[in-house]
Protein backbone atom coordinates (compact mmCIF):
# COMPACT_ATOMS: atom_id res chain seq x y z
CA UNK A 1 0.00 0.00 0.00
CA UNK A 2 2.56 2.30 0.78
CA UNK A 3 4.42 1.49 -1.91
CA UNK A 4 1.85 2.14 -4.33
CA UNK A 5 1.38 5.32 -2.95
CA UNK A 6 5.05 6.31 -3.34
CA UNK A 7 4.79 4.78 -7.27
CA UNK A 8 1.85 7.27 -7.67
CA UNK A 9 3.56 10.16 -6.22
CA UNK A 10 6.57 9.38 -8.29
CA UNK A 11 4.68 9.05 -11.13
CA UNK A 12 2.87 12.12 -10.43
CA UNK A 13 5.99 14.10 -10.49
CA UNK A 14 7.27 12.52 -12.81
CA UNK A 15 4.58 13.29 -15.09
CA UNK A 16 5.03 16.91 -13.80
CA UNK A 17 8.42 16.99 -15.18
CA UNK A 18 7.80 15.72 -18.48
CA UNK A 19 4.64 18.34 -19.61
CA UNK A 20 7.67 21.06 -18.72
CA UNK A 21 9.21 22.68 -20.99
CA UNK A 22 13.06 20.61 -21.07
CA UNK A 23 15.55 23.38 -20.57
CA UNK A 24 18.47 22.46 -18.14
CA UNK A 25 17.62 24.23 -14.64
CA UNK A 26 13.83 24.30 -15.03
CA UNK A 27 13.18 23.38 -11.29
CA UNK A 28 12.17 26.47 -9.05
CA UNK A 29 12.24 26.51 -5.50
CA UNK A 30 8.69 25.37 -4.28
CA UNK A 31 8.86 22.70 -7.02
CA UNK A 32 12.18 21.44 -5.38
CA UNK A 33 10.12 21.65 -1.57
CA UNK A 34 8.06 19.65 -2.69
CA UNK A 35 10.17 17.28 -4.19
CA UNK A 36 12.00 16.76 -0.90
CA UNK A 37 8.64 16.83 1.49
CA UNK A 38 7.61 13.62 -0.74
CA UNK A 39 11.08 12.06 -0.32
CA UNK A 40 10.29 12.74 3.54
CA UNK A 41 7.12 11.35 3.56
CA UNK A 42 8.32 8.82 1.96
CA UNK A 43 11.08 7.79 3.90
CA UNK A 44 9.29 8.43 7.30
CA UNK A 45 6.26 5.75 6.50
CA UNK A 46 8.49 3.71 5.56
CA UNK A 47 10.57 3.62 9.00
CA UNK A 48 7.50 4.27 11.24
CA UNK A 49 5.71 1.36 9.68
CA UNK A 50 5.15 -1.51 11.63
CA UNK A 51 6.58 -4.22 9.23
CA UNK A 52 9.49 -6.32 9.84
CA UNK A 53 13.23 -5.45 10.20
CA UNK A 54 13.69 -6.90 6.86
CA UNK A 55 10.90 -5.63 4.94
CA UNK A 56 11.65 -1.53 6.17
CA UNK A 57 15.07 -2.08 4.34
CA UNK A 58 13.82 -3.35 1.41
CA UNK A 59 11.49 -0.36 1.50
CA UNK A 60 13.94 2.21 2.29
CA UNK A 61 15.58 0.35 -0.31
CA UNK A 62 13.19 1.18 -3.31
CA UNK A 63 12.99 4.66 -1.79
CA UNK A 64 16.23 5.87 -1.75
CA UNK A 65 17.13 4.53 -5.20
CA UNK A 66 13.90 5.81 -6.50
CA UNK A 67 15.00 9.41 -5.26
CA UNK A 68 18.54 9.56 -5.32
CA UNK A 69 20.49 9.97 -8.11
CA UNK A 70 22.72 7.14 -7.69
CA UNK A 71 25.02 7.02 -10.87
CA UNK A 72 25.73 10.75 -10.60
CA UNK A 73 26.34 10.07 -6.92
CA UNK A 74 28.84 7.14 -7.82
CA UNK A 75 30.38 9.12 -10.55
CA UNK A 76 31.24 11.60 -8.20
CA UNK A 77 32.32 9.58 -5.48
CA UNK A 78 34.79 7.45 -7.85
CA UNK A 79 36.12 10.71 -9.11
CA UNK A 80 38.51 10.35 -12.04
CA UNK A 81 39.07 6.47 -12.45
CA UNK A 82 34.81 6.94 -13.53
CA UNK A 83 35.71 7.83 -16.93
CA UNK A 84 37.93 4.88 -17.97
CA UNK A 85 35.09 2.32 -16.95
CA UNK A 86 33.13 1.08 -19.50
CA UNK A 87 29.12 1.45 -19.28
CA UNK A 88 28.48 -2.18 -17.93
CA UNK A 89 30.95 -1.79 -15.28
CA UNK A 90 29.25 2.11 -13.95
CA UNK A 91 25.72 0.14 -14.38
CA UNK A 92 27.40 -2.70 -12.04
CA UNK A 93 29.19 -0.63 -9.29
CA UNK A 94 26.27 1.88 -9.38
CA UNK A 95 23.98 -0.57 -8.89
CA UNK A 96 25.81 -2.24 -5.98
CA UNK A 97 27.01 1.06 -4.56
CA UNK A 98 23.10 1.81 -4.31
CA UNK A 99 21.68 -0.87 -2.51
CA UNK A 100 25.02 -0.63 -0.11
CA UNK A 101 23.94 3.25 0.59
CA UNK A 102 20.26 2.18 1.28
CA UNK A 103 21.94 -0.80 3.75
CA UNK A 104 24.24 2.04 5.52
CA UNK A 105 21.45 5.13 5.51
CA UNK A 106 18.66 3.23 5.79
CA UNK A 107 19.83 1.97 9.11
CA UNK A 108 20.91 5.92 10.45
CA UNK A 109 17.30 6.95 9.28
CA UNK A 110 15.79 3.99 11.03
CA UNK A 111 16.86 5.99 14.40
CA UNK A 112 15.13 9.05 13.23
CA UNK A 113 11.79 6.84 13.83
CA UNK A 114 8.81 8.81 15.55
CA UNK A 115 10.75 12.52 14.48
CA UNK A 116 9.23 14.96 12.96
CA UNK A 117 11.37 16.37 9.47
CA UNK A 118 10.29 20.04 8.94
CA UNK A 119 11.64 21.72 5.63
CA UNK A 120 12.78 25.44 7.22
CA UNK A 121 14.13 27.04 3.82
CA UNK A 122 14.76 26.49 0.06
CA UNK A 123 17.73 28.97 -1.38
CA UNK A 124 18.85 28.34 -5.32
CA UNK A 125 21.98 26.58 -6.14
CA UNK A 126 22.42 27.26 -9.53
CA UNK A 127 24.11 24.92 -11.21
CA UNK A 128 24.55 22.85 -8.33
CA UNK A 129 20.40 22.55 -8.23
CA UNK A 130 18.77 23.49 -4.90
CA UNK A 131 19.53 23.38 -1.28
CA UNK A 132 16.77 22.37 0.97
CA UNK A 133 17.20 22.84 4.55
CA UNK A 134 15.75 20.94 7.21
CA UNK A 135 15.55 20.02 10.73
CA UNK A 136 14.64 16.91 12.36
CA UNK A 137 12.93 16.84 15.82
CA UNK A 138 13.13 13.52 17.69
CA UNK A 139 10.57 13.01 20.89
CA UNK A 140 12.90 14.43 23.79
CA UNK A 141 16.16 15.08 21.66
CA UNK A 142 18.03 17.97 20.68
CA UNK A 143 17.31 19.15 16.90
CA UNK A 144 19.53 18.58 14.04
CA UNK A 145 20.02 19.71 10.54
CA UNK A 146 19.74 17.39 7.47
CA UNK A 147 20.18 19.54 4.29
CA UNK A 148 19.72 18.09 1.11
CA UNK A 149 20.99 18.45 -2.45
CA UNK A 150 18.46 18.61 -5.36
CA UNK A 151 19.09 19.16 -9.22
CA UNK A 152 17.04 18.45 -12.24
CA UNK A 153 20.42 18.94 -14.19
CA UNK A 154 20.21 15.39 -15.46
CA UNK A 155 16.44 15.40 -16.73
CA UNK A 156 14.61 14.71 -14.38
CA UNK A 157 14.47 16.11 -10.63
CA UNK A 158 16.99 14.09 -8.25
CA UNK A 159 18.55 13.83 -4.80
CA UNK A 160 22.13 14.71 -4.95
CA UNK A 161 23.33 15.17 -1.56
CA UNK A 162 21.99 14.63 1.84
CA UNK A 163 23.90 16.56 4.70
CA UNK A 164 23.54 15.85 8.39
CA UNK A 165 25.02 18.30 10.58
CA UNK A 166 27.11 19.58 8.00
CA UNK A 167 28.47 15.58 7.20
CA UNK A 168 27.89 15.31 3.36
CA UNK A 169 27.09 11.75 1.98
CA UNK A 170 28.96 12.46 -1.01
CA UNK A 171 32.17 13.43 1.51
CA UNK A 172 31.90 10.50 3.46
CA UNK A 173 31.16 8.16 0.74
CA UNK A 174 33.92 10.00 -1.07
CA UNK A 175 36.60 8.88 1.64
CA UNK A 176 35.12 5.26 1.98
CA UNK A 177 35.31 4.02 -1.15
CA UNK A 178 38.19 5.53 -1.91
CA UNK A 179 39.49 3.60 0.76
CA UNK A 180 38.03 0.51 -0.27
CA UNK A 181 39.34 1.11 -3.38
CA UNK A 182 42.79 0.96 -2.45
CA UNK A 183 42.43 -1.59 -0.48
CA UNK A 184 41.68 -3.43 -3.75
CA UNK A 185 44.53 -1.80 -5.69
CA UNK A 186 41.56 -0.08 -7.84
CA UNK A 187 40.45 -3.16 -8.83
CA UNK A 188 36.61 -1.90 -9.90
CA UNK A 189 34.99 -5.28 -10.17
CA UNK A 190 36.83 -6.29 -7.25
CA UNK A 191 34.75 -3.70 -5.18
CA UNK A 192 31.85 -3.84 -6.95
CA UNK A 193 31.43 -7.56 -5.76
CA UNK A 194 32.82 -6.65 -2.04
CA UNK A 195 29.81 -3.68 -1.65
CA UNK A 196 27.02 -6.24 -3.66
CA UNK A 197 27.95 -8.82 -0.16
CA UNK A 198 27.41 -6.60 2.28
CA UNK B 1 53.22 11.32 25.42
CA UNK B 2 51.48 13.92 26.95
CA UNK B 3 54.64 15.84 26.01
CA UNK B 4 54.76 15.00 22.85
CA UNK B 5 50.87 15.71 22.08
CA UNK B 6 51.60 19.42 23.76
CA UNK B 7 54.59 20.10 21.48
CA UNK B 8 52.19 19.11 18.45
CA UNK B 9 49.37 21.29 19.59
CA UNK B 10 52.43 24.49 20.03
CA UNK B 11 53.91 23.60 16.71
CA UNK B 12 50.62 23.16 14.78
CA UNK B 13 49.13 26.43 16.48
CA UNK B 14 52.33 28.41 15.63
CA UNK B 15 52.02 27.16 12.12
CA UNK B 16 48.30 27.81 12.21
CA UNK B 17 49.13 31.48 13.34
CA UNK B 18 51.76 31.41 10.01
CA UNK B 19 48.87 31.40 7.88
CA UNK B 20 49.54 27.24 7.16
CA UNK B 21 46.37 26.01 6.57
CA UNK B 22 42.84 28.09 5.27
CA UNK B 23 41.02 24.83 5.38
CA UNK B 24 37.46 24.99 3.46
CA UNK B 25 35.17 21.99 2.61
CA UNK B 26 36.61 18.52 2.26
CA UNK B 27 40.17 20.20 2.71
CA UNK B 28 41.98 17.80 5.29
CA UNK B 29 45.39 19.57 6.99
CA UNK B 30 47.20 16.74 9.13
CA UNK B 31 50.59 17.06 9.10
CA UNK B 32 50.90 14.66 12.30
CA UNK B 33 49.24 11.89 10.65
CA UNK B 34 51.71 9.48 11.56
CA UNK B 35 51.03 9.96 15.30
CA UNK B 36 47.69 10.78 15.30
CA UNK B 37 47.11 7.42 13.79
CA UNK B 38 48.87 5.70 16.41
CA UNK B 39 46.56 7.56 19.04
CA UNK B 40 43.96 6.30 17.09
CA UNK B 41 44.38 2.79 17.41
CA UNK B 42 45.04 3.20 21.06
CA UNK B 43 41.66 4.75 21.45
CA UNK B 44 39.90 2.13 19.39
CA UNK B 45 41.44 -0.32 20.78
CA UNK B 46 40.42 1.42 24.82
CA UNK B 47 36.89 2.10 23.28
CA UNK B 48 36.77 -1.95 21.86
CA UNK B 49 37.79 -3.64 25.22
CA UNK B 50 36.49 -0.96 27.97
CA UNK B 51 34.22 1.91 26.35
CA UNK B 52 31.88 0.36 24.39
CA UNK B 53 31.45 -2.96 27.14
CA UNK B 54 31.10 -0.55 29.98
CA UNK B 55 28.61 2.10 28.17
CA UNK B 56 26.33 -1.72 27.37
CA UNK B 57 26.87 -2.48 30.82
CA UNK B 58 25.90 0.95 31.97
CA UNK B 59 22.90 1.27 29.72
CA UNK B 60 22.00 -2.21 30.91
CA UNK B 61 21.32 -1.43 34.72
CA UNK B 62 20.97 1.72 34.49
CA UNK B 63 17.13 2.94 33.40
CA UNK B 64 16.78 5.56 30.37
CA UNK B 65 15.12 7.80 32.73
CA UNK B 66 17.84 8.20 35.32
CA UNK B 67 20.71 8.26 32.15
CA UNK B 68 18.36 11.11 30.87
CA UNK B 69 18.40 13.12 33.57
CA UNK B 70 22.30 12.96 34.07
CA UNK B 71 22.26 13.96 31.12
CA UNK B 72 20.34 16.70 31.25
CA UNK B 73 21.78 17.86 34.60
CA UNK B 74 25.63 17.49 33.14
CA UNK B 75 24.63 19.76 30.21
CA UNK B 76 22.62 22.59 32.57
CA UNK B 77 26.23 22.27 34.38
CA UNK B 78 28.28 23.17 30.72
CA UNK B 79 25.28 26.51 30.10
CA UNK B 80 27.50 28.89 32.00
CA UNK B 81 30.28 28.47 29.85
CA UNK B 82 28.62 28.09 26.72
CA UNK B 83 27.05 31.44 27.64
CA UNK B 84 30.12 33.49 28.07
CA UNK B 85 31.61 31.69 24.77
CA UNK B 86 28.26 33.18 22.87
CA UNK B 87 28.97 36.71 24.47
CA UNK B 88 32.53 36.48 23.52
CA UNK B 89 31.51 35.41 20.04
CA UNK B 90 29.43 38.62 19.89
CA UNK B 91 26.22 36.36 19.21
CA UNK B 92 23.21 37.63 21.43
CA UNK B 93 20.62 35.56 20.31
CA UNK B 94 22.32 33.11 21.44
CA UNK B 95 23.82 33.52 24.59
CA UNK B 96 19.99 35.39 25.44
CA UNK B 97 19.00 32.08 25.04
CA UNK B 98 21.38 29.93 26.84
CA UNK B 99 20.48 32.21 29.69
CA UNK B 100 17.25 31.43 29.72
CA UNK B 101 18.13 27.82 29.34
CA UNK B 102 19.73 27.84 32.24
CA UNK B 103 17.74 30.04 34.65
CA UNK B 104 14.16 27.90 33.19
CA UNK B 105 16.35 24.54 33.82
CA UNK B 106 18.01 25.25 37.06
CA UNK B 107 14.66 26.64 38.81
CA UNK B 108 11.59 25.05 37.44
CA UNK B 109 13.71 22.07 36.06
CA UNK B 110 15.26 21.04 39.60
CA UNK B 111 18.63 22.27 39.27
CA UNK B 112 18.97 20.99 35.66
CA UNK B 113 17.55 17.49 36.20
CA UNK B 114 14.54 18.00 33.68
CA UNK B 115 14.67 20.26 30.42
CA UNK B 116 11.06 22.39 30.56
CA UNK B 117 13.13 24.76 28.40
CA UNK B 118 13.33 21.93 25.40
CA UNK B 119 9.82 21.66 25.81
CA UNK B 120 9.21 25.71 25.58
CA UNK B 121 11.12 25.31 22.35
CA UNK B 122 14.25 26.60 23.91
CA UNK B 123 17.29 24.31 23.04
CA UNK B 124 20.43 23.98 23.92
CA UNK B 125 23.27 25.71 21.59
CA UNK B 126 26.13 24.32 22.57
CA UNK B 127 29.26 25.85 22.09
CA UNK B 128 32.77 26.34 23.11
CA UNK B 129 36.27 28.28 22.92
CA UNK B 130 37.57 26.38 20.01
CA UNK B 131 34.30 27.87 18.37
CA UNK B 132 34.98 31.24 19.79
CA UNK B 133 38.37 31.54 18.14
CA UNK B 134 37.07 30.39 14.59
CA UNK B 135 34.50 33.49 14.82
CA UNK B 136 37.79 35.77 15.58
CA UNK B 137 39.10 34.65 12.92
CA UNK B 138 42.00 32.07 14.30
CA UNK B 139 42.13 29.12 11.76
CA UNK B 140 41.39 25.25 12.88
CA UNK B 141 45.42 24.69 12.21
CA UNK B 142 46.44 20.87 11.74
CA UNK B 143 43.97 17.86 12.62
CA UNK B 144 44.87 16.17 15.83
CA UNK B 145 43.76 13.06 17.20
CA UNK B 146 43.83 13.39 21.15
CA UNK B 147 43.66 10.13 23.36
CA UNK B 148 41.01 9.23 25.15
CA UNK B 149 39.33 12.44 24.32
CA UNK B 150 39.36 11.81 20.69
CA UNK B 151 39.19 14.14 17.49
CA UNK B 152 40.18 17.77 17.53
CA UNK B 153 42.03 20.24 15.71
CA UNK B 154 44.94 22.58 17.25
CA UNK B 155 42.32 25.49 17.32
CA UNK B 156 39.71 22.73 19.15
CA UNK B 157 42.34 21.48 21.50
CA UNK B 158 43.69 24.87 22.85
CA UNK B 159 39.76 25.64 22.90
CA UNK B 160 39.45 23.09 25.42
CA UNK B 161 42.22 24.42 27.62
CA UNK B 162 40.91 27.34 27.65
CA UNK B 163 37.23 26.50 28.66
CA UNK B 164 38.71 24.72 31.54
CA UNK B 165 40.36 28.22 33.01
CA UNK B 166 37.11 29.98 31.67
CA UNK B 167 34.59 28.03 32.95
CA UNK B 168 32.41 30.57 35.08
CA UNK B 169 31.65 27.10 37.43
CA UNK B 170 35.25 27.24 38.66
CA UNK B 171 34.30 30.09 41.08
CA UNK B 172 31.28 28.57 42.74
CA UNK B 173 31.95 24.86 43.26
CA UNK B 174 34.54 23.67 45.75
CA UNK B 175 37.52 21.44 45.11
CA UNK B 176 34.94 18.01 45.91
CA UNK B 177 32.11 19.53 44.12
CA UNK B 178 34.83 19.58 41.32
CA UNK B 179 35.52 16.17 41.54
CA UNK B 180 32.38 15.22 41.87
CA UNK B 181 30.95 17.15 38.93
CA UNK B 182 34.35 15.47 36.80
CA UNK B 183 33.10 12.08 37.90
CA UNK B 184 28.86 12.99 36.87
CA UNK B 185 30.61 13.84 33.71
CA UNK B 186 32.45 10.90 32.55
CA UNK B 187 29.24 8.76 33.53
CA UNK B 188 27.26 10.92 31.15
CA UNK B 189 30.45 9.67 28.80
CA UNK B 190 29.53 6.34 29.09
CA UNK B 191 25.64 7.35 28.32
CA UNK B 192 26.65 9.12 25.22
CA UNK B 193 28.91 6.38 24.16
CA UNK B 194 25.50 4.16 24.20
CA UNK B 195 23.17 6.73 22.59
CA UNK B 196 25.85 7.41 19.74
CA UNK B 197 26.19 3.22 18.99
CA UNK B 198 24.73 2.85 15.47
CA UNK B 199 26.68 6.03 14.67
CA UNK B 200 30.26 4.84 16.40
CA UNK B 201 29.81 1.33 14.99
CA UNK B 202 29.51 2.56 11.53
CA UNK B 203 32.04 4.95 11.64
CA UNK B 204 35.03 2.68 13.67
CA UNK B 205 34.14 -0.51 12.78
CA UNK B 206 32.38 -0.60 9.50
CA UNK B 207 34.85 2.11 7.90
CA UNK B 208 37.33 0.82 5.37
CA UNK B 209 39.92 3.74 7.09
CA UNK B 210 38.30 4.19 10.71
CA UNK B 211 40.69 7.01 10.99
CA UNK B 212 40.22 9.01 8.20
CA UNK B 213 36.12 8.40 8.34
CA UNK B 214 36.40 10.20 11.73
CA UNK B 215 38.84 12.65 10.94
CA UNK B 216 36.30 13.95 7.89
CA UNK B 217 33.24 13.55 10.20
CA UNK B 218 34.63 15.75 13.00
CA UNK B 219 36.09 18.57 10.41
CA UNK B 220 32.95 18.59 8.06
CA UNK B 221 30.62 18.76 11.54
CA UNK B 222 33.09 21.31 13.40
CA UNK B 223 32.63 23.63 9.74
CA UNK B 224 29.47 23.37 10.04
CA UNK B 225 28.75 24.16 13.34
CA UNK B 226 30.94 27.60 12.64
CA UNK B 227 29.00 28.44 9.86
CA UNK B 228 25.80 27.91 11.45
CA UNK B 229 24.37 26.46 8.55
CA UNK B 230 25.33 24.24 5.26
CA UNK B 231 26.37 26.93 2.72
CA UNK B 232 26.39 26.80 -1.09
CA UNK B 233 29.92 26.50 -1.09
CA UNK B 234 29.42 23.21 0.86
CA UNK B 235 27.45 21.46 -2.29
CA UNK B 236 29.00 19.92 -5.16
CA UNK B 237 28.59 20.59 -8.93
CA UNK B 238 27.42 17.73 -9.71
CA UNK B 239 27.42 18.05 -13.44
CA UNK B 240 30.28 19.86 -13.24
CA UNK B 241 33.00 16.65 -15.77
CA UNK B 242 31.26 13.72 -17.14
Amino acid sequence: MPLNNLNRRTLMIGAAALAMPMPAFALNNSQARTYVQSIIDDVMETINSSASEARIMRRFRDVFTSYADIPTIARLVIGAPWRSLSGSQRTAFSNAFGDYLSWKYGRQFRSYRGSTIRITRVVNAGRKGFLVYSTVQQAGGQPFSLDWQVSDGSGRTKMIDMIIEGISLISSEREEIRARLASVRGDINALTAQLRGS
Amino acid sequence: MAKLVSAGILAGFLMGCAGGSTAQDDTVYDPFEATNRQIHSFNKAVDEALLGPLSGAYAAVIPDEFRMLLNNGVTNLGQPNAFVNHVLQGDGDDAGNTLLRFVLNSTIGLAGLFDPAAELGVFDRPTDFGETMAVWGVPEGAYIELPILGASTVRGSVGMLVDLALDPLNYVVDEDQAKYILALRALNMLGQRHEYDDLIQILLYESADSYAAQRLSYLLNKRHAVAGETTLDDLEDPYAFE
